[in-house]
């Protein structure tokens, strides 16, 4: 027979380590609602969703969005440039163009990473000024 | 952004299907990489024609069964015959847990699918406990097909604002690990419970 001091104990803690758990988890949904909210995308909640569900390639909108980890062959892709246009504007000499990534080609060029990107978001917003 | 973050997405940007293949791979055998931001990453490279939906869909649920499958074989074959050798007794909790797997081990090895980090566990259990390879290969599958669905598709969802979602994620599979956790420790209570009555 269960001994029903032990079962009422065992459960609890049972209830009080699952009241524990929700307050841990409603404390880390707030940070994330916030975060969520800070961004903007819910007071603009609008423009996020007609934003989302943003099949298809990217527009000059979005050139602030490239990043260092990033491969030139990537970013003609999904800015549809040609894929030469990044190597000529950028001067672009190593033989591993378009298959590298802009830290790489920061690291064997030489140049800030943040010169890089710009250089990279300007040419982008170039070519979408050009194409109109 | 972590650098192993960066490191991973570069990689998978430059091989493609089979850096996913990799990771994916590695992440379902054992080694605590983040897959699923990287499953997110390639919906939204999906959603910008960088990536095939369907083929990143298929490798990931191959890649992950293939994993899985390394992990139940080696505790179906080796895992008692290495307990014994290193003089190691499973610890009664896991004992526990084995036992639970093997009464339930479709719903064990479907749910379990969409927790990244209990997943390796569950697939050593359905070794341990010497579950039917058809019923663990059936599961295995049609619990990848909906889970790493469910967060491709959120990335091709999200498209360019993936990266903001991340976090959302992570904290999603806190959740479903405490879920599970108490699930189970409530489902091991209440029959230690009702076969002591």
């Amino acid at each position: 027979m269960p001994n029903p001091q032990k079962t009422h104990t065992l459960m609890k803690a049972a209830l009080g380590a699952v009241i524990i758990a929700i307050i841990i988890l409603c404390v880390l949904l707030v940070q994330q609602y916030r975060y969520i909210n800070r961004l903007d995308y819910i007071s603009h909640r609008q423009s996020l969703f007609r934003s989302l569900h943003g099949s298809g390639p990217l527009t000059s909108a979005n050139a602030s969005s490239t990043q260092a980890w990033m491969t030139f062959d990537y970013i003609n892709r999904a800015f549809t440039l040609p894929s030469q246009y990044l190597q000529v504007t950028l001067s672009i000499n190593d033989s591993r163009y378009p298959r590298m990534t802009i830290a790489q080609y920061v690291k064997a060029s030489g140049r800030s990473q943040n010169e890089v990107l710009k250089a990279v978001q300007d040419a982008i917003r170039a070519y979408a000024s050009a194409k109109q | 952004m972590s650098s192993i973050l960066t490191f991973l997405l570069s990689f998978l940007l430059l091989y493609k299907y089979w850096a996913l293949f990799a990771v994916v791979f590695m992440a379902a055998v054992i080694v605590p990489i983040p897959a699923n931001t990287l499953i997110l990453a390639a919906g939204a490279f999906a959603s910008q024609g960088y990536f095939n939906f369907w083929i990143s869909l298929l490798v990931i649920v191959l890649a992950n069964m293939v994993g899985d499958c390394i992990d139940y074989f080696l505790a179906r074959i080796y895992g008692r015959r290495i307990l014994r050798k290193i003089h190691v007794r499973m610890p009664s909790y896991l004992e526990r847990l084995e036992k639970f797997v093997a009464e339930y081990p479709r719903s064990a090895i479907f749910f379990t699918r969409f927790v990244g980090t209990i997943e390796p566990i569950t697939s050593l259990l359905c070794g341990f406990s010497g579950i039917r390879i058809w019923t663990f290969l059936v599961y295995d599958f049609l619990g990848n097909l909906a889970s790493d669905g469910l967060i491709l598709y959120s990335g091709y969802f999200l498209g360019v604002h993936w990266q903001d979602f991340t976090g959302l994620f992570s904290l999603t599979d806190y959740i479903l690990v405490g879920v599970t956790i108490i699930a189970i420790v409530g489902v091991l209570y209440w029959r230690k419970k009702h076969n002591r009555t």
